[in-house]
């Protein structure tokens, strides 16, 4: 395991001045493996910050390429990444900014088959992906092999974020809980396409998702496990909804045998 | 008692009371509430949406969940920059600006002053006995103009423009019970006559409302992110509610269709038929999938 040298000391001074975090915290973050499920506006400032803080070892998975319609909001792309694949461009950058934590490329979107083993090798998966099927997969797999979770997703103005701990707390909720119905395609945002979006509001959500890891890593705080943080940027409206288990949950309700719901990766 | 979903509820709450130690008006309790909250109880269900003309830290009015509006110039203090600011802000049709200081508001102000407006460009000024209320008023989006050309010429009086601004009186009746509905309340006398005159059936009237906030594309359905409701007796669970609101017409049909939708009472997911009632915030929300 890497030791904090001089160096990253210095690198990491201002976060380990905080009590709740030190010199041991710092350690417990470089010594963390984290998984970045979509490199795209919300993986982006997510894991950019994860790699500015310190968190050890990053997994990126994307297949997608970078457009120039990407670089509006995913800030880890640059315009001479533009056709390279999200992962190579964002390693590039992130490398750039912190050459002592470590990155595992993995360039192609996971499904059912390729998450299980990904989820394995990480400490907590961060989603930032932009499709309910990779969702409702990442939570379950997350369930199963004992994974906090953490998900986000921004649409026009408005961004949701939240933690799921039903596979390391008993008795607390996954996303599935909250929504139960998965919703089929066109039904999410009936007006028009989804992906309008304001610039800034996938790095809010995103940043809050990397804080939220950050601090289920450094166990401190109080995770938004149980509550989901709705913001509506348009009218400076923020609330948090709690939200508890639900026993007829089809991912950590009764335990049944071999439950992973369907679902392409986008 | 009709909705007017052309016309924006402004309430006008930047004053202090002179005689009331400096108060500001807003804030001043009438039967355990304050004023603006009395007045906002009146505005809310007779137009699309209320919102706050305010100066300062607006977290002081944060009670209200309704969006508040600092002024855009700080020279000209008033009610003229106030009504500027906010058709600036929120494009609407029609605005009915009220002071923050009137309690007893008809609830068929809007109603009586678009009829005395007539026409689409008119300003209607209510009235009553023999006083005109200058800060009672509806007004189209095109006098925007005019207001910015007063507070130009360095005017920041109501008075002086409408006497200027071609505009018609809309006529309110003193109660049959003594109470002139544009009643305003400027010393410690007037706010102990207002508690006389709240007759236990209009305490009874004046019962808190529940809180509704739509989120994502329920929102942007439904046009607001916020209202205020009175809930009927009957609307007493999550079910009955949504029923309910699906009831007042299209844009609430259509957004709050599909089962994926949720709801949280006082910031916890409620179940179907979990209870309500007036004085809950109720939050409605989709879950989002963009990233
Ligand atoms: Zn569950």
């Amino acid at each position: 395991m890497p030791r904090l040298t001089e160096r990253s000391l210095q690198r990491y001074s201002r976060q380990i001045l905080l009590k709740e975090v030190g010199g041991s915290g710092q350690q417990r973050l470089m010594d963390a493996t984290v998984l970045v499920v979509g490199v795209g506006g919300l993986g982006s400032p997510a894991a950019l910050y994860l790699a500015a803080s310190g968190v050890g070892r990053l997994i990126l998975a994307d297949g997608d390429a970078v457009e120039r319609s990407n670089l509006g909001r995913q800030v880890i792309h640059t315009t001479d990444s533009i056709g390279q694949n999200k992962v190579r461009s964002a390693a590039r950058t992130i490398r750039a900014l912190n050459p002592e934590i470590e990155i595992v490329p993995v360039e192609r979107h996971v499904d059912r088959e390729s998450l299980p083993a990904l989820v394995e090798r990480s400490d907590l998966v961060l989603d930032g992906s932009d499709a309910f099927s990779v969702r409702y997969l990442a939570n379950a797999v997350c369930h199963q092999l004992g994974r906090p979770y953490v998900f986000g997703a921004v649409s026009g103005f408005e961004g949701q974020v939240g933690v799921s701990l039903s596979g390391v707390e008993s008795g607390s909720p996954c996303y599935r809980c909250l929504f139960p119905s998965v919703p089929q395609p066109g039904e999410e945002h009936p007006t028009c396409a989804a992906a309008a979006v304001l610039g800034p509001l996938p790095g809010v959500i995103g940043t809050m998702q990397a804080t939220e890891a950050l601090k289920i890593l450094l166990r401190i705080g109080t995770p938004l496990a149980g509550a989901l943080m709705l913001f509506n940027a348009l009218d400076g409206i923020t609330r948090r909804i709690g939200f508890s288990a639900d026993p007829g949950c089809s991912v950590c309700g009764a335990p049944v045998e071999s439950n992973t719901p369907g679902g392409q990766a986008s | 008692m009709t909705r007017h979903d052309d016309t924006l509820g402004v309430i006008l709450a930047g004053g202090s009371a002179r005689r009331m130690q400096h108060r500001e008006k807003a804030l001043i309790e009438l039967d355990g509430r304050p004023l603006l909250r009395h007045v906002q109880d009146r505005l809310a269900p007779q137009v699309s949406q209320v919102v706050i003309s305010a100066n300062g830290d607006p977290n002081r009015l944060a009670f209200s969940n309704s969006r508040v509006i600092a002024d855009l110039r700080d020279d000209r203090p008033g009610p003229l920059a106030g009504m500027e600011a906010v058709m600036t802000a929120v494009d609407a049709p029609w605005y009915l600006f009220v002071p923050t200081d009137t309690p007893f508001l008809p609830r068929d102000l809007c109603t009586t002053l678009h009829h005395a407006a007539g026409d689409p460009a008119t300003v209607a000024i209510a009235a009553s006995g023999i006083h005109s209320h200058y800060a009672v008023g509806i007004w189209p989006r095109s006098a925007l103009t005019a207001i910015q050309a007063a507070l130009d010429a360095g005017s920041h009086a109501l008075r002086d423009l409408l006497a200027e601004h071609p505009h018609r009186l809309g006529r309110f009746a003193i109660s049959s019970t003594g109470i002139d509905p544009l009643f305003n309340i400027n010393r410690p006398a007037d706010l102990a006559r207002a508690d006389a005159l709240l007759t236990p059936e209009n305490r009874k009237v004046d019962r808190p409302m529940a809180t509704l906030l739509y989120f994502a594309w329920i929102r942007e359905k439904i046009g607001t992110a916020s209202e205020q409701i009175t809930l009927p007796d009957e609307v007493d669970t999550v079910a009955a509610l949504m029923g309910f609101l699906r009831g007042r017409g299209d844009r609430y049909a259509d957004a709050l269709k599909g089962e994926q939708i949720r709801v949280a009472v006082n910031q916890v997911h409620a179940q179907p038929d979990d209870r309500i009632g007036n004085g809950d915030e109720i939050a409605i929300f989709p879950p989002v999938s963009g990233g």
